[in-house]
């Protein structure tokens, strides 16, 4: 059951890495997309807090994957995205693109927090 | 190729995950770790693990907190505390809800496991508490036999004493001891005090360590030498106010000035529930005295490592030693080692082990209708137990549950059977016979070694519920239930379970009503016993006259005299006579003597009888008939010839070919005559055989101390007051050491017995209810089951009488089985009775016959209800209801 469909930024990041990752999104993969896309020094355990977190609210689900085809080769957490976490995304990006529309941004100097 | 990240980034993040995520982010970890490496090397790979871990804490333990808070109540719990405490507040509430159940099984239960408990709390302080004295396990006490009067005594002779000392090579430590009141003067008014004559053997053997002063030395022990007196440790701080310079001053005891050599430790007593006020040195003759000339009591200390038998077969041979050098004097005798133990706790020990063994008997009936009623019940839960087992409970969870249940029975039933048992053990204790000596009977209380016991019970009978009903509801027997259908008809196994359990009951019960009925006849018989004398209405006063004061004849005649006529003078008095020893304490002094007209050759051993002080008035107080001749009167004077009269028995076997009276007896030098034949009677105790008497006139030996016997009209204790005035009025310094009604001296003589018989018939009791419920429970379960097969039997025109008989077989059969095994058991069990019983054989046809057909008829009584029950079933509804 959500709770509140308010997303902090941090768990917009992972929906929007696991929207992106489609069926390869876990932990390795979450997290490795928002240090790229951010440069921010993400850590593993945040993905993963935030991951239940999000569980927690209905808007991600997990399930196993196939074992990787290797010699002992692991199955993955996998996750994807809920109909009510697909919703709650759109809704969040949608006010994000309103709130943005007409806002002057100055460009960046260098990077950015 | 991949790698692990190293093992301390692991282990911190291992811990801080919740269980849900932990092995994921693991091997999450480990794929970015091993990127890491191949991209930036292992260095920075480190490096950057060690960020991760770090800034991977906070939002992780968070997340933990969160999740555990999420979880509901039952699962929570269940993780943390391993189920326990789920499984225990589960079977909680359901005996909540159940509590007719759960009061009568605790009930049961504590009745158990408090009488058991009550009864090992005593077992415990006298029987396996250690006596308060250092290696008191190697204290062993000398007992003399004598072939030839079967008697066994503790006293030795002096002289022989004296031998075994120097001729033993079995104790480390050996001495005489005896208690005697001394009466001492110039300490505030004349004292009576409880003295103590030991020699410094015995007190080592005790293990005595003096509290101030010394010891005894070997030098006090000689006669002749200077007289020395150690104080008790109450009576130096009660009359001395702890005066350390006590040491050297000397005090009058009886007509000696002893001096004050040391005070002993606080407590300190042997073979006397009060510490002494006095110990003295017994002393001895230079010179070796005469033999059997005087008599002692020895104790004695086993060498490290040897052991009672090693003592044994010490002692007799020194007794065939002395035997061959002295036959006039140990002809017959020997000696043999008992322990301290087993002397202080004399014939309580097999009574105590007997029930305990009896209450041990009770639990387990006490279990068995537990038991019956778990089973009852499982049966009943069988389709839950099925459907847990079939939704994946797996067996030790189906064990666990019905563990739980078990425990928090029996626990409920253990704690009630504390309280029970401090209650219980008090007036236990109120039961025994004050002649037990045992030290720990003073402090009897539920103490660790009880609780242990206590609690080992309560966990057998857990564990022995739990089995009981896991036999009942076996998992892998869950899908035949449930594809029974609705029927929850208990199998065959289960109904035999249940009918073996009321077969054991009732023969466990009929083992106890057999016993109690044993003890119940043998109490009787010993009741009706004739001891020779009456009992009832004489009242005993102990007094002894003060020393100083009577020293002359004249002065004792005139005292005794005055005695007479002040007692004479109370209203109500009849009869007053004097002895020295009170008849049923177990006294059996006796003393060698020979016939004038036919002298014991030389070499042999004279035979011995019991003796006795006695005045010519103790046989009328007494009731001793007068067979022949006549009794002491006011012509046996001190100066007068010497006098004796002898029991019944003693005439018959010494004096067949010409009549007792008028005959003289030679005793060592002197010569004395009989006068009289009075009527045999058992003076040691009820359960003695009369055995040949003499008696001595206390008008010729006129002794300073002596026991007052005393005929009243009424209940003599109502008189007691104004017959102690009157005794003090004679002398107000004559002191007064014991009073007691010689009925209470008879009953207390009687009271191991009554012990037995009154804790035995509780038992008994107990078992025959506990029977009766047992196997009411188990019939009413079966007219239950049967209640179908019962309504097609009356609707195919069965009649009333059939149902009623056809139930009552089912238990007659149940009540037989029981009968036949208890039978057998009885007999069997009766045999331990063997010490305890008087007059009937183990065997007893009427007690085992009897306590038989109590319980049958019992148990048929208990079918009785459920079958009438059974009887009145409605066919129509019945049928109607399927």
């Amino acid at each position: 059951m959500p709770k509140s469909d308010h997303l902090s930024d941090f768990e917009l990041y992972v929906m929007l890495a696991v929207a992106a990752l489609g069926t390869n999104a876990y932990g390795v993969t979450i997290t490795a997309r928002i240090a790229e896309r951010t440069e921010r020094d993400v850590s593993i355990g945040a993905v993963y807090a935030t991951l239940g977190r999000l569980a927690d609210k209905g808007f991600v689900s997990f399930k196993l994957s196939e074992p990787v085809p290797v010699r002992g080769g692991r199955t993955r957490k996998l996750v994807s995205l809920t109909p009510a976490g697909a919703r709650a995304l759109a809704r969040t990006t949608e006010s994000l693109r309103n709130m943005l529309d007409g806002v002057r941004l100055r460009p960046a100097t260098g990077k950015s927090r | 190729m991949s790698r692990r990240a190293p093992i301390i980034a692991r282990f911190i993040i291992g811990a801080v995950t919740h269980a849900t995520d932990r092995a994921w982010l693991l091997d999450d970890l480990d794929e970015m770790y091993t990127h890491q490496v191949e991209a930036v090397g292992l260095t920075r790979a480190n490096l950057w693990c060690s960020s991760q871990v770090a800034r991977s804490l906070l939002p992780l333990l968070v997340r933990r907190a969160r999740v555990t808070n999420m979880q509901p109540d039952s699962k929570r719990r269940h993780e943390y505390l391993n189920g326990v405490l789920y499984d225990l507040r589960h079977a909680f509430r359901r005996l909540l809800r159940e509590p007719a159940f759960t009061l009568a099984a605790v009930l049961t239960l504590a009745l158990g496991i408090g009488g058991n408990t009550a009864v090992f709390t005593v077992v415990e302080a006298v029987l396996l508490r250690p006596l308060p004295y250092p290696a008191a396990d190697r204290l062993v006490i000398i007992n003399h036999r004598d072939a030839r009067t079967g008697i066994t005594k503790e006293f030795v002779p002096f002289a022989d004493f004296l031998e075994i000392t120097t001729r033993q090579r079995a104790f480390d430590r050996i001495g005489s001891y005896g208690a005697a009141a001394a009466t001492v003067y110039g300490v505030g008014d004349p004292y009576r005090a409880r003295g103590f004559y030991a020699t410094s053997g015995a007190l080592d053997a005790l293990g005595y360590r003096p509290a101030l002063g010394r010891s005894i030395s070997r030098e006090d022990e000689v006669q002749g030498g200077a007289p020395v007196v150690i104080l008790g440790y109450d009576y130096w701080r009660n009359r001395f106010g702890s005066d350390p310079n006590v040491l050297g001053r000397s005090i009058k005891v009886n007509q000696r000035q002893r001096t004050i050599v040391g005070v002993a430790p606080r407590g300190f007593a042997f073979r006397s529930a009060e510490p002494f006020d006095l110990i003295m040195p017994t002393t001895f003759p230079a010179q070796a005295a005469a033999r059997r000339n005087g008599f002692t009591f020895v104790i004695a200390r086993l060498s490290n490592g040897r052991k009672l038998g090693d003592a044994a077969s010490d002692l007799a041979r020194m007794s065939r030693e002395l035997e061959a050098e002295f036959p006039e004097s140990n002809r017959s005798a020997s000696y043999w080692p008992a322990s301290l133990r087993d002397t202080l706790v004399g014939n309580t020990k097999p009574a105590l082990i007997l029930l305990l063994a009896a209450v041990g008997v009770v639990l387990l009936i006490a279990c068995v209708n537990v038991a019956n009623l778990l089973l009852a019940r499982s049966l009943a839960r069988r389709r839950e137990m099925a459907v847990r087992a079939a939704l994946g409970a797996s067996r030790a969870r189906v064990a666990a549950h019905h563990l739980a249940e078990s425990f928090l029975l029996a626990a409920l039933g253990g704690v009630a059977g504390v309280v029970i048992a401090i209650w219980g053990s008090k007036a236990l204790v109120a039961m025994i016979p004050r002649s037990v000596e045992a030290p720990g009977l003073s402090d009897v209380h539920v103490n660790a070694l009880v609780l242990f016991f206590a609690f080992t019970l309560t966990a057998l009978t857990t564990l022995g519920f739990a089995l009981v009903a896991m036999m009942t509801t076996r998992p892998d027997r869950a899908a035949a239930v449930l594809v029974g259908g609705g029927r929850l008809s208990a199998s065959g196994g289960a109904r035999r379970a249940a009918s073996g359990l009321v077969v054991a009951e009732v023969a466990l019960a009929i083992v106890l009503l057999a016993g109690a009925a044993l003890i119940l006849r043998s109490f009787s018989s010993l009741l009706s016993v004739d001891p020779g004398f009456r009992y009832d209405r004489v009242m005993t006063i102990s007094i002894s006259a003060p020393a100083d004061r009577y020293r002359d004849t004249l002065a004792r005649v005139g005292y005794y005299a005055g005695l007479e006529s002040a007692l004479r003078a109370v209203p109500g008095v009849e009869q007053i006579g004097h002895a020295a020893v009170v008849p049923l304490t177990g006294n059996n002094w006796t003393v060698p003597f020979e016939r004038t007209d036919q002298r014991v050759p030389s070499g042999e051993r004279p035979p011995e009888v019991g003796w006795q002080l006695a005045s010519g008035g103790f046989f009328r107080t007494l009731g001793i008939p007068l067979v022949a001749g006549r009794v002491f009167d006011e012509r046996d004077r001190m100066d007068g010839p010497h006098v004796v009269i002898v029991s019944a028995a003693l005439a018959k076997r010494y004096f067949a070919d010409r009549p007792a009276v008028g005959s003289q007896l030679a005793l060592g030098p002197s010569t004395i005559q009989i006068v009289g034949v009075v009527g045999d009677i058992r003076r040691a105790g009820l359960r003695d055989e009369p055995r040949p008497d003499m008696y001595f006139p206390f008008e010729q030996a006129l002794p300073l101390q002596t026991t007052l016997f005393i005929r009243t009209a009424n209940d003599p204790s109502l008189q007691l007051t104004s017959l102690l005035t009157a005794i003090k009025s004679v002398d107000a310094q004559t002191v007064i050491s014991d009073s007691q009604s010689l009925a209470d001296v008879a009953a207390e003589s009687v009271r191991t017995t009554k012990l037995v018989l009154w804790l035995l018939g509780i038992f008994a009791a107990t078992a025959l209810l506990l029977a009766g419920i047992g196997i009411y429970g188990v019939m009413s379960y079966v007219v239950r089951q049967r209640t179908r097969e019962i309504g097609t039997r009356v609707a195919l025109g069965a009649t009333r009488g059939d149902i009623l008989w056809l139930i009552m077989r089912q238990g007659a059969g149940i009540a037989l089985a029981g009968a036949v095994i208890g039978v057998i058991g009885g007999v069997i069990a009766a045999r331990s009775l063997t010490s305890i019983l008087y007059a009937v054989a183990p065997w007893d046809p009427v007690s085992i016959g009897g306590a038989t057909l109590v319980l049958i008829v019992a148990v048929l009584a208990a079918c009785y209800v459920p079958a009438r029950r059974a009887a009145a079933v409605d066919p129509v509804r019945t049928l109607a209801e399927q």
